[in-house]
């Protein structure tokens, strides 16, 4: 089939996977105790008022009218209202989502910034010094905590050089960039040494295949090989582990969102599942499924257009 | 208590003139009376304001954002200070929390029966969108309070009469001492009629209060933007142009923030971080005398609890010295009485059943459970002080055969558990809101379902229920005051809770802001900082 249709086929998947997940954590949100009634009202609350609450919130319906009702309002786009904070779930969500958004797509461009040259000179200069450092130096990052790099470039860069604002999301495009720069690094420090590791090994295989041979005899540039033939073949299996990567930041940037103070999907949605804010906890796992099934379906396509020997069935 | 000139930083010193100097005396001599009249409150603001300089955003880190800016449905500290900036009460905490002194209204008149209270509002107050606050505006704040969840705070009162713009008349079904308290109760703080015909979503997007500040905007989860209420009632206050609550949970962030100048000030810098911040140059380290006391309960639903001697052998064995070095870094005092110092009737002489080991070895032998049982003591998962206090009360029982398993619960769950009573031991905070012990006491010792604070222990003593009603019908003070001290001697030595520590509310500040001064209730009083850049 072609790539059209390979695309539609899985985004047509991608609704039942998604609502497959909003079922299983509906239930579990629901059937786990604690009553958000009684922690919105606190201990002093009659036991009328609670349940009148309850009522208004729906709570007090069966669990399947509840799902039902869920479900219907998610096909118009609509997460029901915040339990907490009373206002529409939609916008809290997506408010929360586009800066999660935000801080994924910038820790990804920063660690394809270290990873790819790092890794090209690393192949390059295979078993020299500058391979060993780069293959050393960056298991740092992986092995690190991400609250403890977050407090040390903070303290690097934000306090004792005031670089960069220590935290905080600043308004406008600029201040955007600025306030987001260090979660961002922090993240991306993170998923590179995975990507440099990965790319440095694809491209030593790469410029041992035949195809570089005949590029090399037929006189091409070394960076012309380099470029155009090396890079080329040896992006699929990084791109996949890229892929992968973004899946688990998707739902792990909370440690980040926390220690940068950023109003972001992982600090909502813990809160939310703390308070039993059962609309938006709802919202948020439909949203962050998507996320995961779109980005594997992206890295899919990326690879397919890098590859042209990818054949879909 | 807030004298004018002394509250800055070390070494600050002001040109007090002669005037000033005396209006200080007049205002520190009138607030120690208690209740008094308008003129004080006029002269120890005018004291205060010396040297005082208008303008500037004050940028304030908060723990957690509010959950809501409704006075009638705030339960949590964030809410409850935040209201507090937005609007205001008929009546306010004094510095020692010990009384309350007139704040929109100028005092009140109890009638020879002790049912009828006529409070006189104070004139020219007018809300933050220019009309004048008058009794139909109290009138429907107290009515709409009696839907909340905090409507308990007003259950003696059955009838509010408007007889005229400038007077609101309460009937209390019997006398009832607490009132003139219940009034400075954040719940009870004043809205304007009607809510102007609004909704209350629509209201609460931009509300509409006679407090120093006006809501500008809420990113939730994020900051909070206040600017000035032009229409204040207090003269030439705030002096601040706008305030910026900042919501940065992380300790660790919030204290960066503190020491990069970011922030002017921040709340609650980790007890572990005081010594290091008091040495930094710029940095005001405070620790407010505060109404919070801490403790732990224990579940009458349990058979072992039910026993007055294991209950009373457990706090005989907890090193509450320990705990507060451990725990506060130093930074508290051990408790006997289920009151603080600084709420109102606080009898020192509470018996104090401190770390004895020979006495707990005494009390268990004396119990049913001489050598001891296993049980288990339920804290909040993440919370990192209750953690580290029940290490240390496991470490203590052990002594005295009580084998103690931690168990966490996250705090949906814990709450929920609590509430019914399955739970074995849980700690609890309390604090008070107002200038009256009864905000808390009855549901400490009073009510059939027991409890204290967040911790129900379901201990039923129907000589201490006696005695809560009896402080509730007494309007005389020094009659309360006995009942109050048989009151906390009763449950020091009957011990459903095991007492802990009072501890302070710690804030950290640029010496740049001046005038930070909060009374035991945490109420902010920003209309009195200004900023000295």
């Amino acid at each position: 089939m072609t790539r059209g249709m390979y695309v539609r086929r899985r985004l047509l998947l991608m609704l039942p996977t998604a609502f497959g997940v909003t079922l299983v954590t509906f239930f579990m949100i629901h059937l786990i105790p604690g009553d958000p009634a009684v922690t919105m009202l606190g201990i002093r609350a009659t036991p009328k008022a609670v349940a009148l609450l309850r009522r208004e919130w729906g709570l007090n319906r069966p669990l399947y009218e509840q799902y039902w009702l869920f479900l219907s309002r998610i096909v118009r786009g609509n997460f029901g209202t915040s339990l907490f904070y009373g206002s529409s779930a939609t916008g809290l969500i997506l408010r929360a989502s586009l800066v999660t958004l935000e801080l994924i797509v910038y820790a990804v461009v920063l660690s394809v910034v270290i990873a790819v040259p790092l890794a090209v000179l690393a192949a390059t200069h295979r078993n020299r010094i500058a391979d060993q450092a780069v293959r050393a130096i960056p298991l740092v990052g992986m092995g690190m905590p991400s609250a403890w790099i977050a407090i040390m470039l903070i303290l690097l860069l934000g306090l004792k050089n005031h670089v960069f604002p220590v935290a905080g999301l600043q308004a406008g495009f600029i201040g955007h960039l600025d306030s987001m720069f260090l979660p961002s690094l922090t993240l991306s420090l993170g998923i590179a040494p995975l990507l440099i590791r990965s790319l440095r090994s694809s491209l030593i295989d790469a410029f041992e295949a035949d195809f570089v041979t005949t590029a090399r005899s037929k006189g091409i540039g070394e960076y012309r090989v380099l470029i155009r033939h090396a890079i080329r073949n040896s992006l699929a299996s990084s791109l996949n582990i890229l892929g992968l990567q973004i899946a688990f930041l998707i739902s792990g940037t909370l440690v980040v969102e926390s220690v940068f103070a950023l109003p972001g999907v992982g600090a909502l949605m813990v809160n939310s599942i703390f308070r039993r804010d059962f609309p938006v906890v709802q919202g948020i796992t439909f949203i962050l499924a998507l996320a995961v099934i779109l980005t594997n379906l992206g890295t899919d396509i990326i690879h397919s257009m890098l590859d042209p020997r990818v054949r879909f069935e | 208590m807030t004298d004018g000139g002394s509250s800055g930083g070390a070494g600050r010193q002001y040109a007090v003139s002669r005037r000033d100097f005396l209006k200080t005396l007049a205002a520190g001599g009138a607030a120690i009376g208690g209740v008094s009249g308008f003129g004080t409150l006029l002269t120890s603001s005018v004291a205060g304001a010396s040297a005082a300089k208008r303008g500037g955003n004050l940028t304030f880190a908060r723990a957690a954002d509010p959950e809501t800016i409704d006075p009638s449905a705030a339960i949590d500290t964030e809410s409850i200070w935040t209201v507090l900036c937005l609007y205001d009460c008929l009546y306010d905490v004094t510095a020692s929390g010990h009384s309350e002194i007139p704040w929109l209204a100028t005092g009140y008149e109890l009638s020879s029966d002790q049912l009828t209270w006529t409070f006189h509002l104070r004139s020219g107050v007018k809300f933050s969108d220019g009309r004048p606050m008058d009794s139909t505006d109290v009138r429907f704040t107290l009515e709409r309070a009696l839907k909340g969840p905090n409507a308990y705070i007003l259950s003696a009162v059955n009838a509010i009469d408007t007889p005229n713009a400038s007077t609101v008349v309460l009937h209390t079904s019997h006398p009832w001492g607490p009132l003139a308290g219940d009034m400075s109760m954040y719940s009870n703080a004043i809205l304007p009629n009607e809510l102007r015909g609004m909704k209350d979503a629509e209201f609460f997007n931009h509300p509409i209060g006679t407090g120093p500040f006006i809501m500008e905007s809420w990113t939730k989860g994020q900051q909070m933007l206040l600017k000035r209420n032009p229409h204040y009632w207090q003269e030439g206050k705030p002096y601040l142009d706008s305030v910026t609550f900042l919501t940065i949970p992380d300790d660790n962030t919030r204290l960066v923030e503190l020491k990069g100048g970011d922030v002017d000030i921040m709340e609650a810098p980790p007890y572990s971080s005081v010594a290091a911040l008091q040495s930094t140059p710029g940095i005001v380290v405070d620790l407010f005398k505060s109404s919070a006391v801490s403790s732990f309960g224990m579940s009458e639903k349990k058979p072992q609890f039910q026993d007055l001697h294991v209950r009373r052998a457990i706090s005989y064995a907890v090193d509450r010295e320990s705990i507060i070095k451990d725990v506060l870094f130093g930074h508290g005092t051990p408790a006997a009485s289920f009151f603080s110092p600084s709420w109102p009737y606080y009898y020192a002489d509470t018996p104090k059943l401190w770390y004895d080991p020979e006495k707990a070895k005494k009390e268990i032998a004396l119990s049913k459970y001489p050598n001891g049982f296993s049980t288990t003591f339920a804290v909040s998962a993440g919370d990192e002080l209750n953690g580290t206090i029940a290490q240390i009360v496991q470490a203590n029982l052990k002594v005295i055969g009580i084998d103690v398993a931690i168990q966490s619960y996250d705090p949906s769950t814990l709450s929920s558990l609590v509430a019914a009573g399955n739970y074995d031991m849980s700690p609890a905070i309390g604090t008070l809101d107002i200038s009256d012990p009864d905000e808390n006491v009855p549901a400490a010792v009073g009510e059939a379902y027991g409890g204290i604070y967040d911790a129900y222990t379901f201990y039923n003593n129907p000589e201490l229920l006696k005695l809560v009603h009896q402080s509730e019908n007494t309007i005389a003070p020094a009659q309360r005051a006995k009942i109050y001290n048989e009151i906390q001697t009763l449950t020091a030595e009957a011990c459903p809770f095991v007492m802990l520590y009072y501890s302070p509310f710690p804030y950290a500040e640029q010496t740049t802001v001046e005038g930070f001064d909060i009374p035991p209730t945490g109420a902010y009083h920003l209309e009195k900082v200004w900023l000295s850049l």
